[in-house]
């Protein structure tokens, strides 16, 4: 993998920001950081596909604490990323086997993380829950809503696309009726309704 | 669940669509109604969730892209090799070449014999057409004519034999496989050409005598001929004689 520069840890959360660079970032992220994080869930009981799947895991859920501002950069990049690796595996482990996995190093890596990115964490399990959701949806929606949520684009620029939608009216109305069924999924959703509603709760 | 506002004004406020009066109102709601403010956060995950799998996507790629590029590190980083690889493609490449060598040889030392180096440097000897006497055209008559067994005899009885009478006469006993009677009759054209101002058949006698020499396995007569061959530059067989090979006239010797 070509590695087009090196960053310090203030240029990287820059670069993280700006979506031309971002994916120069990410690539520096995994020739810097990927062997030590891989090498920390090898070390516990995880396989290197484990590995591959908590680094990527990682990597996605800091990205999203850099954009939503909540890497304050107390600690070095490294250590953040190494303290979100060892709280997911150590969730992971958890599920795969509660009664043993409590362990102190759990605590120990919550405690690197701040309130905000911890939070993050909390969310983003229901994220992976929603996201099983959303791949139910008809292809035209998940199309229309990755250009409009992910990919950032206007709606003229989305009718250029999608020509089966003729104006951008059309198109607007297509997406609330895309968001409408996905929030039908989620309320429909037993256990993600219920727990999204406790951590609403505990969240104040 | 259900409550008096519909989904589109939630998508408008999450998407950033309502004028500054319209999401004054709609914040103030939020903070009134507690089921609207579960509504608004659920869609607000869903675009988050959305956004997220997207990102996941982005990095997966670059990931998929990291692991193989650790698969095959020749393409990632420059490979330097060590010393020993160095030295084991050295050994490598030396014993093909041993090999190659060996085997070059092997079939060099197996096809090389006499007759073939004879026959590699052979070329025959065309006679000029402007001889006067009626004897010594009846020889050349029967030497173009490929009768060499015939030059022999006409030769035998030719009472007063010339440098050319002998150099036919060598020339028919090497066509005849007699390479002994051949040397025999060079070698008196080189006594001859010693005792006379007339010296004919010079250049040819030294190249043919050598033929004649590694046709009968006397290849150290044969090189030291060659040698005094190559010489001299002028000589007028020296690119022939060169182009017979050193390396083959030792197998012969080994062999002889």
């Amino acid at each position: 993998m070509h590695v087009e520069r090196s960053y310090s840890d203030d240029g990287l959360v820059n670069a993280l920001k700006q979506p031309v660079e971002m994916n120069a970032a990410i690539r520096f992220i995994y020739s810097e950081y990927y062997g030590m994080l891989e090498n920390y869930v090898l070390n516990n009981n995880g396989s290197r596909d484990d590995a591959a799947d908590v680094i990527q895991e990682t990597i996605v859920a800091f990205i999203e604490i850099v954009e939503q501002g909540k890497f304050r950069g107390d600690s070095s990049i490294k250590s953040f990323l190494f303290a979100i690796t060892r709280n997911l595996w150590l969730t992971e482990l958890r599920k795969r086997d509660s009664a043993d996995n409590r362990n102190k190093n759990f605590e120990k890596g919550k405690d690197i993380l701040d309130e905000g990115a911890a939070n993050h964490l909390i969310k983003r399990e229901y994220f992976l829950m929603i996201q099983q959701l959303f791949e139910k949806l008809g292809d035209k929606c998940r199309q229309l809503l990755m250009m409009v949520y992910y990919e950032n684009l206007s709606m003229s620029e989305i009718v250029d696309q999608m020509t089966v939608y003729q104006n951008e009216q059309v198109l607007r109305n297509k997406k609330y009726k895309c968001m409408k069924q996905l929030e039908q999924m989620m309320q429909d959703n037993e256990i993600l309704r219920i727990q999204f509603k406790n951590a609403l709760k505990n969240a104040g | 669940m259900q409550d008096n506002y519909p989904d589109e004004i939630i998508i408008q406020y999450i998407d950033d669509e309502m004028t500054i009066d319209e999401k004054q109102a709609f914040e103030k709601l939020l903070k009134e109604d507690d089921v609207l403010y579960e509504r608004y956060q659920f869609m607000l995950a869903a675009k988050q969730a959305i956004r997220s799998r997207g990102l996941k996507e982005r990095v997966g790629k670059i990931q998929e892209e990291y692991i193989q590029s650790l698969n095959s590190p020749a393409v990632t980083t420059t490979h330097i090799p060590s010393k020993y690889s160095i030295f084991k493609t050295l050994m490598r490449v030396a014993a093909v070449l041993i090999f190659a060598v060996a085997g070059y040889g092997i079939f060099e030392f197996s096809t090389t014999n006499n007759n073939s180096v004879y026959e590699s440097g052979f070329i025959n000897y065309q006679l000029n057409v402007s001889r006067g006497a009626e004897q010594t055209h009846q020889v050349d008559s029967l030497y173009n004519a490929e009768n060499y067994r015939a030059v022999i005899t006409a030769f035998n009885a030719k009472a007063q034999k010339e440098q050319e009478d002998y150099f036919i006469a060598a020339q028919s006993c090497l066509h005849l496989n007699k390479p002994e009677e051949a040397i025999s009759a060079f070698q008196q054209i080189e006594k001859m050409n010693a005792s006379t101002d007339h010296k004919s058949f010079v250049d040819e006698t030294d190249f043919y005598l050598a033929l004649a020499y590694i046709k009968a396995g006397r290849i150290s007569e044969a090189e030291k001929q060659l040698n005094k061959i190559n010489s001299n530059k002028q000589h007028l067989f020296y690119n022939k004689a060169k182009d017979i090979s050193k390396f083959k006239l030792k197998i012969l010797q080994l062999k002889n």
